[in-house]
């Protein structure tokens, strides 16, 4: 027969320390700070370095597993050793001025650009004025002024004198002109004008209006010559003005001569100060206006002088290799860019020089790092972000615009070509949403670099885990760990992921750990790590989480919670469940009852009846069914009505994991045979009676021992609990468990099938069937299946009865 | 030195902007010179009697519209006019904290201007009226006062600079001491430069220098930084003020220097006083 019962050296896994080449990690010399995740360092590597369209990565992994640091470790490195990308500069666009143009410069000349064109306004400030201040503009411009005179006070003289040679004046009224009629050098007084014969006064009357006609014809050329005067006078200020802009530029022209779209863009400028000359000459005439007496004169004249600025968006002149940002706040906004907004009198104006970048056009040409859960719970940028890498292009656009709830006229930006490679960092299940959900998620993100949360327990990478130790603790100048104080480490990396032969790769809760047991070494004086350090540091941490589970203990300890770990009971057994807090989880036993009578052939699962109980808990009890029937009952039918429940529990429970223990509190009522209260006993069962592994091992053992050792008198030596055999390589108890245990005061025992089950518990055979197929008496087998089969006779004699009658 | 003897100035007044700017030139100088200010508005009788006429009609300047004239609306259109002018006046005087009487006239203009200007030292008023289509950059009004009147003239041109300087010329004219007493007055009371133009056409320009300085040293302030500039037609005049940047040009009546050049004073551009020793 197999051997039940467990050693104490199977319950857990320590480190020796004489596999640990060293005293302290001092003595370990720097080393890679990743270990273990040579799957997702493959597709890193792989991801940066293809420059393809859509090969964008996605880093999944448990938090707490180094994704983001590692990720942003290796995108500088890679980026460190590339291109600087171009600057890009937002520029005034002439023909249409609330559609800003792009200008794409190498690295550095951006910058340049526009302290050129600021010094260029400077100086024209300057420049302009004074040429339209020169003696020779001022003598050109009179002149112009002088013909438009002569023009205009010729034709009214001439007028004029006409009109007196017909003895008629032309006045001036205080909103225009009139002729008056003349007499003796007067205005003729109306009384002698009525004492005029009619025939004269009729004449004069017609005189007056030929004249009328005339100067209303005079008055409809004065627009003309007027217009005259200032197409003239306009083309004097293009003359002048070019003749000194025309200098200043073909110095720019001079030094960008290589540049073709800068020189396009000097052209431009060119042109349109030329024919804005006015603008420069009027700058310091007149009052200021409101706005200017609000702001200062320097802002008010500023908006016309803004167009020759150059916005440099993106002034890469200082940057070594491509950039790499990292987007802590990743809105739609902030990832895209955003065009400000002034208030000017209540009212918001904007033009190219508030065009504001995204971290999109921080990180062109190079790397952007997000983090995929935060960017998908800011409203509208994960689409934003998607639309424009399918588009590979910027759009500056405001939520307003992109969800077209906003119908104002705004800037319109030119797009600015992306050519980047985002990195999402985030946990798998959002991963395999994404992937299922947004099918451009799959083309845009082909790379997945999958952080593995455990690696396996060999000396190399024990090894590495100290190294990796030693870095830590340098780079965050704790106290370095000596020998005792990395196996503890190593065994606790174990536990975390609850195998002793795995280790965890969760680096972020290990230097926690670490942290915490800095901190206790130094209230202590020490001047390493040691394991007492360590295990300080996980037992505070446990400590601290541990309110529920001492509430329970407590309960249970107390008799609200009934659980007996003595004695012995029929259709009563001890299961284990595990309870997950956060992070935190711990086992506790529950009571689990079985009752039977006569049926047809149900088990009825209490917890699923009053819908307390999950699917596969379910589905566990039903495969108690197919157990029984196959196992004793394939000549009879089954007559049995069982029903089974977890007893005081009334927050539901799930997972198949108390299945055995149902199995055998259930065979224990249909024999009738009392089984031994002071074990306790988890694992899962199939069809054939085969024990199945389960999860959370270790809490289930520590709940039960907590339980046993706490009571009154404390452990009996009789006390135990009964795991599959499957679970034995994931032991990795606490030291309270197997120090007890190598006291023999605490059992564990491995199974594998149901009968060594019974066996354990009820302390008799289970018994196989002979030769004759039947089961040998006195084992509980026979048992059971005596009983089962005198139920389905009394069944079968019950059907008669009742057809009979 | 003695003090000049302006102690009335008349502004006449159009509601036009250059009679404006001339009534703040008037105010600031009634000011410095502690003078009685007057303000005239003359209602054209030309006007009231063509408004009377049968048929009679304006043309719109800039609309060239008819529109029938009758003597109740020019009235009321030129009592208008006189009501702004006087409130300007009013308020002009508040800002420098002067006496100021307004009198409405009726009459010929130019020879109610001269009229009333025969009860004053100094006549203000801008070389423009309302409206000027002519070639002439003087008024037909400024131009019959400027010959007609015995008493100082001040003309306001447009585009008045903002230059500092009093500038007067200074030269063989029976009204060169008067123009130089009013320009040092001026000078003291504004704490601006005096530049004396030496108008050195008829007279050697150190002999008109010392004839200058003897006539300021006689006055007993100092305070007044003097210097003097040699000129002789009135193209100089004009290099010399632009160069200089005045503010107020003062230049005897009589000299020789603006004979038959009234209408150039306009281009100066800055306002002209036409010194005239008073009749007393």
């Amino acid at each position: 027969m197999v051997q039940l019962k467990l050693e104490p050296s199977d319950l857990f896994t320590p480190c020796p320390l004489d596999s640990l080449a060293f005293t302290s990690t001092e003595e370990l010399p720097d080393a890679e700070a990743i270990v273990g995740q040579e799957r997702a360092l493959e597709a890193i590597g792989f991801g940066l370095g293809i420059r393809s369209q859509g090969f964008n990565l996605y880093a999944l992994g448990p938090p707490g597993s180094g994704r983001h640091s590692i990720v942003q470790q290796l995108v500088r490195e890679r980026a460190a050793t590339e291109a600087v990308p171009a600057d890009y500069c937002y520029i005034f666009n002439f023909t249409a001025p609330n559609k800003p143009d792009v200008l794409t410069l190498p690295a550095g000349r951006g910058g340049e650009l526009a302290r050129d064109m600021a010094q260029l306004v400077d100086e024209l400030r300057s420049v302009v004025p004074e040429a339209l201040e020169s003696d020779e503009y001022r003598a050109r411009r009179q002149e112009f002024e002088e013909i438009f005179r002569e023009k205009q006070g010729g034709a009214f003289e001439e007028l004029q004198a006409n009109a007196e040679a017909q003895d008629v004046r032309l006045l001036r009224t205080p909103a225009g002109f009139a002729f008056a009629p003349m007499q003796q050098g007067e205005v003729i007084d109306p009384e002698a004008y009525n004492r005029l014969p009619e025939a004269e006064q009729k004449a004069i009357e017609e005189r007056v209006e030929k004249l009328q006609e005339q100067l209303d014809a005079l008055i409809q050329q004065m627009p003309r010559w007027r217009r005259e005067m200032q197409q003239q006078i306009r083309a004097l200020n293009r003359d002048v003005v070019m003749s000194v802009v025309g200098q200043l530029i073909g110095e720019l022209r001079l030094k960008y001569g290589e540049l073709e779209e800068v020189l396009e863009y000097l052209d431009l400028v060119q042109t349109d100060i030329v024919d804005h000359a006015d603008e420069f000459g009027h700058q310091e005439e007149g009052m200021p206006m409101l706005a200017g007496m609000l702001m200062g004169e320097k802002e008010q004249s500023a908006p016309f002088m803004n167009r020759y600025q150059v916005n440099v968006l993106i002034d890469n002149g200082a940057r070594e290799g491509a950039p790499v940002v990292v987007l802590d706040n990743p809105t739609f906004q902030n990832l895209v860019g955003t065009v400000e907004h002034q208030v000017q009198l209540g009212a918001l104006i904007t033009d190219f020089t508030m065009i504001r970048p995204g971290a999109l056009h921080e990180a062109n040409g190079g790397y952007l790092i997000l983090d995929a859960r935060k960017l998908l719970m800011q409203p509208y940028a994960y689409e934003g972000l998607m639309r424009m890498l399918r588009a590979r292009e910027v759009t500056i656009e405001s939520l307003g615009q992109a969800l077209s709830l906003m119908s104002t006229v705004s800037l319109e930006p030119e797009r600015i070509p992306l050519d980047i490679k985002v990195v999402l960092v985030g946990d798998r299940t959002l991963y395999y949403l994404l992937c299922q959900y947004d099918e451009d998620f799959n083309d845009l993100f082909k790379v997945a670099a999958d952080f593995d949360d455990q690696m396996d327990r060999i000396p190399d990478n024990t090894g590495r885990l100290a190294s990796y130790l030693a870095t830590f603790v340098r780079r965050e100048n704790l106290r370095h760990l000596d020998a005792g104080g990395v196996g503890r480490v190593i065994e606790y990396a174990s536990r975390m992921v609850s195998d002793a032969e795995k280790l965890s790769t969760r680096f972020g809760r290990i230097a926690d750990i670490l942290r915490e047991a800095d901190h206790r070494a130094l209230e202590a004086g020490n001047g390493t790590i040691g394991a007492g350090d360590v295990q300080g540091a996980i037992d505070a941490r446990e400590q601290r989480h541990a309110r529920i589970r001492e509430r329970l203990l407590e309960s249970t300890l107390r008799g609200t919670l009934l659980v007996s770990t003595e004695g012995s009971a029929v259709g009563q057994i001890n299961g284990l469940s595990v309870m997950q807090l956060g992070e935190h989880a711990f086992g506790h036993p529950a009571r689990i009852t079985a009752r039977v009578r006569m049926g047809r052939g149900e088990v009825v699962d209490i917890e699923r009846e009053v819908e307390l109980g999950g699917p596969l808990h379910s589905k566990g009890v039903m495969i108690l069914s197919g157990y029984l029937g196959g196992r004793y009952c394939q000549e009879n039918p089954l007559s049995l009505q069982a029903s089974l429940v977890f007893e005081q529990s009334y927050g539901g429970v799930d997972g198949d994991s108390a299945s055995a223990a149902e199995l055998i509190a259930l065979l224990s009522a249909l024999a009738g045979l009392p089984i031994r209260q002071s074990l306790a006993i988890t694992g899962s069962i199939n069809q054939l009676g085969q024990i199945q592994p389960i999860g959370g091992v270790n809490e289930k053992i520590e709940g039960f021992f907590d339980l046993c050792a706490n009571h009154e008198g404390g452990l009996t030596g009789d006390q135990g609990v009964v795991i599959p055999r499957a679970n034995v390589k994931h032991l990795c108890l606490r030291q309270d468990v197997v120090a007890a245990a190598e006291r023999g005061e605490f059992h564990l025992y491995a199974i594998e099938t149901a009968d060594e089950g019974l066996s354990l518990f009820t302390g008799l055979d289970a018994g196989s069937r002979d030769d004759t197929g039947a089961y040998p008496a006195g084992t509980v087998n026979q048992m059971i299946e005596t009983r089962l089969t005198a139920m389905a006779e009394a069944a079968e004699k019950r059907a008669r009865e009742l057809s009979g009658r | 030195m003695k003090p000049s003897n302006v102690r009335r100035i008349l502004v006449a007044l159009d509601a036009s902007p250059h009679s404006d700017a001339a009534l703040q030139e008037a105010a600031a100088m009634a000011a410095s010179l502690h003078a009685e200010l007057t303000g005239i508005f003359v209602l054209d009788s030309e006007l009231l009697r063509l408004s009377a006429l049968p048929a009679a009609s304006e043309t719109g300047l800039t609309s060239a519209q008819h529109r029938p004239l009758n003597p109740e609306s020019m009235t009321r259109a030129l009592r208008l006019q006189a009501d702004r002018a006087r409130r300007t006046l009013e308020a002009t005087a508040r800002r420098h904290r002067l006496e100021a009487s307004f009198q409405l006239l009726q009459g010929n203009v130019l020879a109610e201007i001269l009229s009333a200007a025969r009860q004053t030292d100094l006549l203000a008023l801008g070389v423009v009226g309302q409206m000027n289509v002519t070639r002439h950059r003087m008024g037909s009004t400024v131009r019959g006062v400027a010959a007609g009147a015995g008493c100082s003239i001040l003309l306001q041109s447009p585009g008045t600079r903002e230059g500092h300087a009093i500038v007067a010329v200074f030269g063989e004219s029976e009204h060169a001491q008067q123009t130089l007493a009013l320009a040092w007055q001026l000078a003291s009371w504004r704490g601006a430069e005096l530049v004396v133009l030496l108008d050195a056409a008829q007279q050697k320009a150190d002999a008109l220098e010392t004839a200058a300085r003897s006539q300021l040293d006689a006055s007993e302030a100092r305070d007044v930084p003097v210097r003097f500039e040699t000129i002789g037609d009135f193209a100089t005049l004009k290099g010399a003020l632009r160069r200089l940047g005045g503010n107020l040009l003062l230049i005897p009546g009589d000299s020789h220097l603006i004979e038959g050049r009234q209408d150039e004073l306009c281009t100066l551009d800055v306002p002209v006083l036409l010194a005239r020793a008073a009749a007393d």
